[in-house]
């Protein structure tokens, strides 16, 4: 029995997303309803006992002597997540992990860490890792008039169709490295609802005084450069090739550096009209 | 260029890998390294022309009508030092011939910049874990609190945020 496991844990509750179990224990069991605010999309409560990864949630209580309170603790089996006294942090990891487990698991969906917004029935998947832009540049084209999809995940099934993945917005204003979330309303903008073919990909990072010259990759090298941000590309490599090919033979891969957003969102708009 | 040694008979790698076929372009995952490698049309042909049994010649012979144009055989032994480079040619311990290294800028004064075809190209890139695809704004660190890579501290040693 690992150390985790001797923590007290008194209650807990498991789920099945995209074909991934995943359950959670708590020794608090009033925060359970908070875990269910969390849960990734189209998650459904199950009543199993075993699952594919267990997340173990450990609420600090205040203890003697005075003043003395015991850290929030987040463990993924027996790997510590986090350390932490602000209740927010502590959901925001687990909300960010669940997601992460079910996209690097799921035999049946490939998630491609992208924006992703629909133009005209199409959509348009921006691949990219954290603090490349792709928030920014979600929210110019949804307030140019794109429908919204994700800011977080490109969801692939096996034909290359991308569906919706809505979640709030998490937009870092002012250089600040902590996020701040929006709903998508709050731009007058919509959330898509069915799944898209994929018409445009673009491979973009934002750089001072970038300029917008986009090149067409090759359908090889365009699958190349989404692969990279392939969730499960090491557990599935097989799958996510097939899946990235169906993508590529029939998307436009742009790659460029890029300036500011504003301009950025109206010239790939432009493309696609 | 001096005759090279006929006797190198290149064998392509299988085992291990993942290959997927488009249509002008080959993607190769390599499990043991975890790397993804594209083949442009001409290294693609001469890869699947290292059979084991074929030499430099005759992998040219066989590029050549498979291309439908002629290729000279430094284009090929340039796609063969980059399939060597990237894993994709089996090591053969007995073997008494190296491959004779040649250089992209070798070829093209060679071969001309209008080639009819492209000369070979194998882009390879390093895949990623899926904790390098999460967003490092999640964990606290600093104190009592450490970032994944390619994370890290935005203020090392006092509370902070992963970046």
């Amino acid at each position: 029995m690992s150390k985790v496991d001797r923590l007290g844990w008194t209650d807990g509750l498991a789920f099945k997303c995209q074909g991934v179990t995943v359950g959670v224990r708590t020794n608090n069991p009033k925060v359970l309803k908070r875990v269910k605010k969390v849960l990734p999309l189209e998650s459904t409560l199950i009543d199993s006992p075993v699952v594919d990864h267990l997340f173990s949630l450990f609420i600090g209580v205040d203890a003697p002597p005075p003043n003395f309170r015991r850290h929030h603790l987040l463990y993924n089996g027996s790997v510590r997540l986090i350390r932490t006294m602000k209740d927010d942090e502590l959901f925001d990891t687990l909300e960010s992990m669940l997601r992460l487990r079910v996209a690097e698991f799921t035999k049946r969906r490939v998630f491609i860490h992208a924006g992703v917004v629909a133009w005209k029935g199409k959509a348009i998947v921006i691949p990219g890792s954290s603090h490349s832009g792709k928030t920014t540049l979600v929210t110019e084209l949804i307030k140019a008039g794109a429908t919204y999809y994700s800011d977080e995940y490109a969801v692939l099934d096996k034909n290359g169709l991308t569906y919706p993945y809505p979640k709030t917005l998490s937009i870092r204003e002012n250089g600040n490295s902590r996020q701040t979330e929006y709903a998508v309303e709050k731009f007058g903008a919509k959330a898509g609802k069915k799944p898209l073919p994929i018409a445009l990909v673009v491979v973009t990072d934002y750089k001072r005084n970038g300029l917008w010259r986009p090149r067409v990759l090759t359908e090889g090298r365009g699958a190349l450069e989404m692969l990279v941000h392939v969730v499960s590309a090491r557990r599935q490599p097989k799958f996510a090739l097939s899946t990235l090919n169906q993508v590529a033979s029939r998307a436009t891969v742009l790659k460029s550096k890029r300036g500011e957003a504003k301009q950025t969102a109206q010239a790939i708009l432009q493309m696609l009209s | 260029m001096e005759k090279t040694n006929q006797k190198f008979v290149p064998l392509a790698r299988k085992e291990k890998l993942i290959i997927e076929q488009m249509a002008d372009e080959v993607l190769v995952y390599d499990l043991t390294a975890h790397k993804a490698h594209c083949l442009n049309l001409t290294a693609a042909v001469v890869w699947q022309n290292c059979n084991g049994k074929n030499d430099l010649s005759q992998i040219t012979r066989f590029a050549s009508r498979d291309l439908q144009a002629t290729v000279s055989e430094d284009v090929v032994l340039l796609a063969l030092n980059q399939l060597e480079k990237f894993n994709l040619l089996e090591k053969k311990k007995e073997s008494p011939v190296s491959l004779p290294h040649i250089s992209r800028r070798e070829v093209m004064k060679r071969v001309g910049i209008a080639s009819a075809i492209a000369l070979p190209v194998v882009a390879s890139i390093i895949v990623p874990t899926a904790m390098a695809n999460a967003s490092c704004a999640l964990v606290p660190c600093g104190v009592g609190g450490t970032c994944n890579p390619p994370c890290n501290c935005d203020t090392p040693g006092g509370p902070g945020t992963c970046i």
